[in-house]
């Protein structure tokens, strides 16, 4: 019995063992296995289920019966082993199968800066991922053959054949596509490991029409559906109607609090620094210190690491220059870029002839400047250093005296407005590849902001030699943020179909806000025309407050499937605030689903949380609105967001996106009504009321490409943002002042050669709501027997709409290719069609009827045109 | 070149300054089309000024306020008050010129007007809290200078009565008539005094008003009893001979809150009437239902002393 057992083995193991052979081209896995059991003569037994449901494809000449079995089944996670003489039973593997992994950097080659964002798919098993916002990117398969395509928007694709018995990390190198820019079209690949969120290049900011010859971050951000800004043509950005402070703006990983220069017209990044733009307004990954609204995160480039850069510009509003490149090849670099205004005499020419027509003697002026640096270390083989800072600073100044000559006696009146902010980042980040699997990034971070407005008002009247009046009015305004932190987040590759993402992060934000006035009499003429003088700020230190967070957070990506992934966060932090400490948990979850190869469904919902209030008092966020950290009384702000999308790919060249969101919030902060807005006195809570809002709405976006010249996008909002406080507007709900109901943003790129293009965008929105009085009535005073004062009647906030805005943008740039670099002019028309979008509202008396009121709107960008020349050097 | 340069930015500037031109929306009528002025204390007579809502960039609308009553309603008993003629300025003014007002918990004003809804105001004449001490010293009466006086006043917080007080100090003028003996300066018989350089002791939040003369004061901790103020009292009056002299008058308030609040919120729209631009409204508050305006109780305690 067991020779014939034996035997019988020793038969099947010689069939296995023959050389034959064996070819199937597109066939039933169940049909070759029995094919195969007919050619070799042996029986082939196993459960129906294991057996995969597919097609295969393959061809053996004179190949061992054994290796051939042992391929067919292996890919597909079976074994097999003989049974009796005739009898091989097929099973499920209990050997794991080896995934290789490979994991390298992507790079531009002739800058070698890190590219965020390229894909890169395995041709033969279609898995695809993205490099992160370092270049790093790790696939993982189970051949050892990987047939890259590499690929990123103005850069050529790259093909590669890679074998991991050599090759497990990689270095990619990219060649820029000298054919014409692109804007983006972020297509959904078949189970890409997508990143969520929005990504905008280079080009995708130049896409979008420059103010005074700037191109600007924010303003490319505001070309989304659901974001716009607090008023027509000015920065800020509110995203689905919420405020300006609900956004975390990131610079080179650090926390922005005031982002705009010009209040509003430039945001604070310098366009021609810019390496990488992510933008946030659902789905927001744990990792980002929370806020409400958005995350929009901004690197700047590391540097060239193999030749010199120098980049200049000369515009109407500003110049800059830029000069990067390697203090040691390949190893360490240096980017330095700085810009300033050129108005500043101008204005200050200007302003002094008007004053001078209206009897004062003084001007205004005006200047903003900005300094970025950035010193990379690329010395070690798996750690990379960045030690980044930037300095940014704007000035308003207004002074004027006006002496008014009076019977032989010289009356004199002085007025005085100075406001400046200030911020200050500095970074130092480390990045190292633990292993092909495994990359992690350090960040210690420091940022400062400052704002200060003084105003004063001062006056000595004469009433013939005798002094009738004479005293000064001064108010000050302080804004101070002084904040570091520390942040640490790896990334980590588990398997093809999971990825994640952990870390830990600490920051510790001081703030320092005080409004307080104060007042002089009898002061005298020459005390007038002296001041400015310090005065010294005793509120700040009375309101300072101190605000923490420690937070350990996870993300967790998972394919289950081709149609299914998932993604799952959790961001835990312990909050600390002015007399207040508390653990808030901020899950996060989406999950989409691809119901064919064109639709894909998403649902996704983020709870978020923010331990910080920004006050502010009007409409226009300007930098004298003042940050607040939690405190018992005015607890962190929270909010529940849920939306839902959907995507569908119209044809390869058109992408179509409609997204329904809803959104609620709590503990939401507002200035009490008839809140005295000075804290000489009492404590800050108590000029405020805490409530309640919501924010729902639908965004539909369509992009594309019709051909390589042109590019075209055209996105709709429509939303309702509102409020609800118990102690304003007798606690019934009105509209938020970000509120507008419709918002369409069109534009489109054509580019007619590499070195001439059109770009236009055109844009139209509801108007904002605000609080207009609808009449005015008489006041008794006690001194007086006739009426003396006019009150004026307001119902409810934000009673009215301001009229729509509409605005047209385009701009030609026209490119000189030099051997050394380029020259390119560009010419701008912002606001083409002139219309008088709508600031603010004044009230004026009706010259026709003088005992009446009337309102004027006030429109503050007309038609403006723009010239601006820029030159690119490079080093040989 | 330089003039060129110069009118090449004037026009730049031109083309980025402030472009005005009306608001071109439909602005809603107002719900409410009326206001309402009233103060009622025990010292003084009841007087209800009803004035239109004049609206602003429209039209006002037509309103029949012939046939308007206004009733006060303390007590269980009703008081009708008469309509008084025009007087220039207030559309309506009505008073009860023969009753006198006491201190009281509930009185309702109810005004009806032809086709609007009845307007509804509640307020009540809080206990006079007394002044304990009025100072006056280190006067300055220099002549050929504006004339000043430092003050101090003292009283007990009565929290039982009113957390809300308005401090106004005056004078009252005399010259010397021609017996050699003084009399009322006819011309100017009164007053009031700006207050500057206060001192307030006691946990008090203070207003200096700008539409009224004095300051609003109002306590957060009604357990603090003692409450002292002192300040600097000037008048535009210059001495212009020894004729002249003072009678200085401290009238100290004790107000209901409606009376706080409503000038409180004057006082804050006044300050911040260039809200349009870069604030938040401030509107004026109002007890009155169907109206604006304020219906507000106090009473007063004065001291006087001469220099």
């Amino acid at each position: 019995m067991a020779l014939l057992f034996c035997a019988n083995l020793s038969y099947g193991q010689n069939n296995l063992g023959a050389n034959i052979n064996f070819a199937f081209n597109n066939t039933e896995f169940k049909k070759v296995l029995q094919d195969f059991s007919s050619k070799i003569g042996l029986n082939i037994s196993y459960q129906s289920d294991i057996i995969p449901k597919i097609k295969i494809s393959g061809s053996y000449i004179d190949v061992p019966a054994r290796k051939i079995l042992q391929d067919i089944l292996e890919e597909r996670g079976l074994s097999y082993r003989v049974l009796l003489s005739d009898q091989i039973i097929v099973e499920k593997s209990l050997v794991k199968i080896f995934d290789h992994v490979l994991s390298g950097r992507v790079q531009d080659t002739s800058t070698l800066e890190y590219i965020e964002g390229a894909l890169i798919v395995d041709l033969l098993t279609g898995q695809a991922v993205y490099s992160n916002e370092y270049g790093f990117f790790s696939i993982r398969s189970k051949n050892e053959q990987l047939k890259l395509k590499i690929s990123y928007l103005g850069y050529k694709d790259q093909y590669l054949q890679v074998d991991l018995k050599d090759n497990k990390y990689l270095i990619i190198k990219l060649r820029t596509n000298n054919q014409l820019p692109e804007i983006t079209i972020r297509s959904n690949v078949l189970g890409a490991n997508e990143s969520d969120g929005i990504f905008l290049t280079k080009e995708d900011i130049k896409a979008v029409a420059a103010v005074l010859g700037e191109f600007d971050v924010v303003r490319a951000v505001q070309t989304q559906a659901g974001v716009s800004s607090g008023a027509d043509g000015f920065g800020g950005m509110h995203v689905r109607g919420g405020a300006y402070d609900q956004n975390l703006v990131l610079m080179d990983d650090v926390p922005l609090y005031y982002s705009s220069h010009a209040i509003g017209l430039l945001s604070m990044f310098n366009s021609d620094a810019i390496r990488s733009v992510k933008f946030f307004k659902e789905k927001i990954p744990s990792h980002y210190q929370s806020k409400l609204s958005s995350v929009l995160d901004v690197h700047h480039q590391d540097g060239n690491q193999s030749v010199w850069n120098i980049d200049g510009g000369l515009g109407i509003l500003s110049s800059k220059l830029m000069v990067n490149g390697p203090i040691i090849k390949d190893k360490i670099t240096l980017l330095v870029g700085a810009r300033r205004t050129n108005l500043d005499p101008f204005l200050k020419e200007v302003t002094s002839y008007f004053n001078q027509l209206n009897g004062k003697e003084g001007s205004s002026k005006y200047y903003f400047y900005d300094v970025n640096a950035k010193l990379g270390f690329d010395i070690f083989k798996k750690d990379k250093f960045y030690l980044s800072y930037y300095q940014g600073k704007d000035l308003f100044n207004d002074n004027y005296v006006q002496l008014i000559p009076q019977n032989n006696t010289l009356s004199t009146i002085r007025e005085f407005q100075n406001l400046t902010w200030n911020n200050q980042l500095i970074s130092l980040r480390h990045q190292r590849d633990f292993s092909k699997k495994l990359f992690v990034e350090n960040v210690l971070y420091s940022s400062n902001y400052t704002s200060k407005l003084s105003e004063i008002n001062a006056i000595k009247f004469f009433n013939g030699q005798v002094v009738s009046d004479s005293g000064l009015l001064g108010k000050v305004t302080n804004s101070k943020i002084t904040e570091f932190g520390f942040n640490s987040t790896f990334d980590y590759l588990v398997n093809k179909y999971h990825t994640m993402k952990f870390g830990l992060g600490y920051s510790n934000s001081q703030f320092s806000p005080s409004i307080f006035s104060y007042s002089e009499s009898d002061i005298e003429i020459q005390d007038i025309l002296n001041f400015p003088k310090e005065v010294s700020d005793s509120i700040s230190k009375k309101n300072e407050s101190n605000a923490t967070e420690t937070a350990i957070y996870l993300e967790d990506k998972i394919h289950f499937n081709e149609f299914t992934s998932a993604k799952f966060g959790l961001r835990s932090a312990y909050l600390t605030g002015k007399d207040i400490n508390n653990i808030v948990f901020s899950p996060r979850f989406s999950f989409n689903v691809k119901a064919d190869k064109n639709w894909t469904l998403s649902f996704a919902y983020d709870r978020l949380y923010q331990n910080s209030h920004l006050i502010s008092t009007n409409s226009l966020s300007l930098p004298t609105d003042i940050w607040i950290s939690s405190s018992k009384l005015l607890k962190p702000q929270t909010s529940n967001q849920y939306s839902f999308s959907i995507m569908y790919n119209v044809t390869e060249k058109w992408e179509w996106l409609t997204t329904f969101y809803l959104k609620n919030l709590e503990h939401l902060v507002h200035v009490k009504e008839g809140a005295i807005f000075e804290f000489n006195n009492g404590v800050i809570e108590d000029q405020f009321v805490i409530g309640k809002g919501k924010s729902q709405g639908l965004e539909m976006s369509l992009r594309g490409k019709p051909n390589r010249h042109i590019s075209f996008y055209v996105n709709y909002a429509f939303q309702k943002s509102v409020r609800n406080f118990e102690q304003l507007n007798k606690g019934e709900q009105f509209y938020y002042k970000y509120d507008r109901p419709h918002q369409l943003k069109l534009g489109s790129q054509l580019n007619l050669t590499t070195d001439f293009g059109i770009s236009y965008s055109l844009e139209y929105a509801s108007g904002n709501p605000i609080s207009l009085p609808l009449g005015q009535y008489p006041y008794f005073t006690i001194d007086s027997d006739k009426p003396n004062v006019n009150l004026l009647a307001f119902e409810e906030i934000n009673n009215i709409r301001l009229p729509y805005i509409l605005r047209m943008d385009c701009s030609v740039f026209y490119k000189i290719q030099k051997t050394w670099g380029f020259q390119e002019l560009s010419f701008g028309i912002y606001n083409l069609l002139n219309r008088k979008n709508p600031q603010f509202v004044d009230l004026v008396i009706d010259p026709f009827n003088p005992s009446k009121l009337k309102y004027e709107q006030v429109s503050l960008l007309p038609i403006l045109p723009s010239l601006s020349y820029r030159i690119h050097w490079k080093s040989k | 070149m330089r003039e060129i340069a110069k009118y090449l930015f004037l026009l730049s500037t031109l083309l980025l300054g402030q472009c005005r031109s009306p608001l071109d929306i439909d602005i809603q009528d107002s719900k409410s089309l009326v206001a309402v002025e009233s103060f009622i204390n025990p010292a003084g007579k009841l007087y209800v000024y009803i004035n239109k809502i004049s609206p602003i960039g429209k039209l006002s609308q037509a309103i029949d306020m012939e046939s308007t009553s206004v009733d006060l309603y303390t007590d269980g008993k009703v008081y009708n008050l008469e309509k008084l003629p025009y007087n220039g300025f207030s559309e309506l003014t009505f008073s009860h010129l023969e009753a006198t007002w006491t201190e009281k918990t509930q009185y309702e004003l109810r005004i009806n007007i032809k086709n609007l809804e009845p307007i509804i105001a509640k307020t009540n004449i809080p206990k006079a809290v007394k002044l304990d001490m009025f100072d006056l010293f280190e006067a300055n009466r220099n002549a050929g200078s504006t004339q000043s006086v430092k003050t101090k006043v003292t009283w007990q917080n009565n929290a039982a009565s009113s957390n809300y007080y308005h401090l106004i100090f005056y004078k009252a003028n005399y010259i010397i008539g021609i017996d050699g003996k003084p009399v009322l300066n006819t011309q100017k018989p009164i007053e009031y005094l700006n207050m500057s350089e206060i001192e307030l002791q006691g946990n008090e939040n203070f207003i200096n008003l700008t539409h009224e003369p004095g300051i609003l004061i109002t306590s957060s901790d009604t357990t603090i009893n003692n409450v002292s103020l002192s300040c600097l009292l000037k008048t535009q009056e210059t001495i212009n001979n020894s004729d002249s002299f003072f009678q200085i008058y401290a009238e100290l308030r004790t107000v209901s809150k409606e009376y706080y609040e409503f000038h409180k919120s004057v006082y804050n729209q006044l300050k911040n009437s260039d809200f349009l631009k870069n604030a938040d409204p401030v509107p004026s508050y109002s007890n009155v239902s169907n109206a604006f305006g304020v219906f507000a109780g106090y009473s007063k305690f004065s001291k006087e002393k001469q220099f």
